[in-house]
């Protein structure tokens, strides 16, 4: 089991975000997480990947304990993620962005003298990222005069530079053009099959062709797990997408 | 042995009276820190350019003390509001570095002009004849002054407790800390919220600087010498603060006292160990509103 | 940019030249060389972490203090002091740090600010070892390699003190090429991000920190050696924001920010204090505002704007 995330709860003082969450990640898993806004999906990835500590529960990463392991250590323990809201580089470059992340997943970071062969083959895997998400044409330009469509991509480049064994996606198309929709999701297509995908979204059509199974998050809780043709059939689940499509 | 209850609680007085002075001169900047997250060095300035304005209408134009101090407190209010208006707004956004430098050249300044208008020597300063002597405050006598700093200190921590708790205007700024944009979208002139608290919190600390001047004497080199300690006192209370602002002020005045007192040798190395061995516990400070 | 490896040569080409084109100045430029070492040092903290601090001139000070303690009272041969120097320093970067990189910003400049604090209190007390106020005196240095005598001309100073600049040079650019140079400006721009990728982010700018802490404190024990004198004004916080101001004058996170702002800043300095002595604190003042507002990457950014627009007027 490559992720468990078991009776997971935070609180902010009073407030009580995530409540008794509990799930299984598999090998493999294309997993959505869907749910209204504010029901707490970027507050799970958070906990789940180290920014935040829960105030209950336990999470494990291939069996091993991980919940009171700090975010980077539990990047080095096989976790990616992208980021909601871009968090990027703003004044680096498109490569010197994920250049930094293969740096650390090869830990040549930790080194004080350069290595001129590490280097050359560092260079070879951020043009391989790079070309995957045909982001090749941009490479020398800066994040902050790229538009935003492109800097989503630049996000999901991060991630994959990882090589994470369990990849977290919150959103990682909203706001983009629908061309760049289509690049995106044909990466995660290709996306390593042993890898554990978990992926945060509200366009349903997208949902339905990604994932293997489904996860509705409301108020805090998972609300119902199934497949998707389950989780259309739901009664609750409809209410609250008839509900949210008319909002769009 | 009561002779070491009188000393412990005459020192405990000394160091609240030097803590009440401190807590206003740190408690500007914990809100103007806690707010634009501006971070001002400079605002030991503001406290010298009180004093020096006390002193002058003292001395100069035979102002009575507590007339000379308010009228300094608004001049530097005043001038704080000018000051945020043209300059310190066009820094919210810069990296920390320009913040720095721009506190550093604004102490640059504001000691040459010092030095030049009222030269390198401390300013004496005559208080008023009510507040010479001393007074009986039933745990012992001490010197009025000092009496008066603590009675001071205390009646404005309660009004700016009750300024941040109780009124509109309080819960603008307490709504600006916690969430810059939401506070806009509800309608609240966030321009205006900065530029009033760092007003009030300039003429706070003009107000240290001319009540404490007896304590921490108005020279030029005020804004560099005394920087750290109302720094300490912000940081460990933990930025925004301000209720903890107080608490740390009097904690760092009374242990600086007792320390200077008992263990002269060691100059001010013990108390910033201690300070470092707090920090180095809670790296923001006890409880910030914001986190750093 | 392959620009840089000619602009690095230019530098050790200058260092080289110096001596031949300006021969009555070696006392200045050894000064300058110094300073230099001093503010690339601190641009390793300020410019490529982003952590700002004031309280370098602690790491300066106290290499200063142990190589002069060392020849005084160990061995007057001036590698060995140099290389006390650093150690010193790099001791009170580990402890130091350990104290200070849990904060950021204000409480960081605070926490620098008491290091120094107590640095300059401590030095000032144990007068017997270093001479209090007064100062630590009597520093009579060994030959450099048993070979080199320090003149009165200053000629070796000026070699000794380039030589170790072109070395620390060397150290530094190696340091910001690498992956951990260019993941400390991962941290500069975005820690967040950097943890979320996998940095052990503390661990990283402690070593930033013992690094530039003992090239500090090598630039210290220079000037110790150098002027044979160490002055209790090394360990102040003015000190330390004059290599500040050196730095962000010359531009900070910008490779040669330090060899283009010491020199000026010593310039306009020893100018200032001839014409103007009253005034020096007022000039520093405004010209740090005008950097401010008008021209925050300093000199480097002007440069490299000025050379933009020739490459674009060529075309």
């Amino acid at each position: 089991m490559m992720l468990e995330v078991r009776g997971l709860s935070k609180q902010f003082g009073p407030l009580e975000v995530i409540r008794d969450v509990s799930f299984l990640l598999e090998e493999g898993a294309r997993c959505a997480l869907i749910g209204p806004n504010g029901a707490g999906k970027t507050t799970l990835i958070n906990l789940i990947s180290g920014r935040l500590t829960p105030s209950a529960g336990e999470i494990r990463i291939e069996g091993r304990n991980v919940t009171g392991v700090d975010e980077a250590a539990r990047v080095k323990a096989g976790i990616g993620r992208t980021f909601q809201i871009t968090s990027l580089f703003q004044r680096l470059t498109v490569e010197e962005n994920v250049a930094l992340a293969v740096a650390e997943h090869r830990d040549t970071a930790g080194r004080l003298w350069p290595n001129r062969r590490m280097r050359e083959r560092a260079d070879a895997r951020v043009s391989e990222i790079l070309t995957t998400l045909r982001l090749e044409p941009e490479r020398r330009r800066a994040i902050e005069v790229l538009p935003y469509g492109v800097q989503r991509m630049v996000e999901l480049a991060i991630a994959l530079a990882l090589e994470p064994r369990i990849l977290l996606l919150d959103e990682p198309a909203a706001g983009v053009p629908a061309a760049d929709v289509a690049v995106i999701f044909d990466a995660i297509a290709q996306l390593p099959a042993s890898m554990a995908v978990l992926l945060i979204e509200h366009d349903i059509d997208i949902v339905f062709r990604f994932a293997s199974r489904v996860a509705v998050l409301v108020a805090g809780q998972i609300l119902v797990e199934g497949t998707p043709a389950e989780i259309r059939e739901h009664s609750q689940v409809r209410a609250l997408y008839l509900g949210e499509s008319s909002h769009g | 042995m009561f002779e070491l209850v009188d000393l412990l609680v005459s020192l405990t007085f000394y160091g609240t009276a030097y803590g009440m002075v401190l807590y206003l001169l740190a408690v500007g900047l914990s809100v103007t820190l806690g707010l634009m997250r501006f971070v001002n060095l400079a605002h030991g300035v503001f406290a010298m350019t009180g004093g020096y304005l006390t002193v002058t209408a003292m001395s100069r134009f035979g102002v009575p003390f507590l007339a000379a101090v308010l009228a300094a407190v608004i001049v530097v209010g005043a001038l704080g509001m000018l000051l945020e208006r043209t300059l310190c707004r066009r820094l919210y956004a810069a990296p920390i570095l320009e913040q720095v430098l721009f506190s550093i050249g604004l102490i640059f300044v504001s000691i040459a002009i010092a030095r030049y208008v009222f030269g390198p020597l401390a300013q004496p300063i005559t208080l008023p004849g009510w507040l010479t002597g001393r007074i009986n405050v039933g745990i012992g006598v001490f010197p009025t002054y000092r009496v008066f700093l603590v009675g001071i200190g205390a009646i404005l921590a309660l009004a700016i407790w009750a300024g941040i708790e109780r009124t509109r205007f309080g819960a603008s700024v307490r709504a600006a800390v916690d969430n810059r944009r939401m506070a806009e979208s509800v309608g609240i002139n966030v321009n205006l919220v900065f530029t009033v608290c760092f007003g009030l919190g300039t003429a706070l600390a003009a107000l240290g600087g001319s009540l404490g001047a007896d304590l921490l004497p108005i020279y030029p080199g005020y804004p560099n010498d005394y920087l750290v300690y109302f720094l300490i006192v912000v940081a460990v209370a933990g930025i925004g603060n301000i209720r903890g602002a107080l608490a740390v002020a009097l904690a760092f005045g009374i242990a600086d006292t007792m320390i200077r007192y008992f263990l002269p040798g060691f100059g001010r190395v013990l108390i910033f160990l201690l300070v470092m061995a707090v920090l180095f516990r809670n790296p923001h400070g006890f409880a910030p509103k914001i986190h750093a | 940019m392959t620009s840089t490896r000619v602009l690095d040569s230019l530098v050790i080409a200058g260092l080289v030249l110096f001596p031949i084109l300006a021969p009555g100045y070696l006392d200045l430029g050894t000064r300058v060389v110094i300073l230099v070492l001093c503010a690339m040092s601190l641009d390793l903290l300020v410019g490529y972490c982003g952590l700002v601090t004031l309280g370098h001139a602690a790491f300066f000070g106290v290499g200063a203090y142990a190589a002069g303690i060392f020849a005084l009272r160990a061995s007057a041969e001036p590698v060995f002091g140099l290389l006390a120097g650093g150690a010193a320093a790099a001791v009170l970067g580990i402890v130091s740090g350990a104290v200070l990189l849990r904060s950021r910003r204000l409480t960081l400049i605070m926490l620098s600010l008491a290091t120094v604090l107590i640095m300059q209190e401590m030095a000032n007390r144990l007068g017997w070892l270093t001479g209090g106020a007064d100062g630590l005196q009597g520093i009579v240095m060994a030959p450099v390699a048993g070979q080199f005598a320090f003149d009165l001309f200053g000629r070796v100073s000026y070699v000794y003190a380039a030589v170790v600049l072109a070395l620390g040079f060397l150290a530094f650019r190696s340091l910001v090429d690498s992956d951990f140079g260019k993941s400390l400006v991962g941290i500069r721009e975005n820690e967040a991000r950097m943890r979320a990728i996998g940095t052990p982010v503390d661990a990283r700018l402690r070593t930033a920190f013992v690094a530039a802490a003992a090239m500090a404190g090598v630039a210290g024990a220079l000037q110790a050696q150098v002027a044979e004198f160490v002055a209790l004004n090394a360990l102040s916080v003015e000190f330390s924001s004059e290599i500040l101001i050196m730095l962000i004058l010359g531009g900070a996170g910008r490779r040669y920010g330090a060899f283009l702002g010491a020199p000026v800043y010593v310039v306009m300095q020893d100018y200032l204090a001839r014409e103007d002595p009253a005034n020096w604190y007022l000039w520093i003042g405004l010209l740090l505002l005008a950097i401010v507002f008008l021209a925050p990457g300093g000199l480097t950014a002007w440069v490299s704007m000025l050379a933009q627009r020739v490459k674009g007027k060529r075309r």
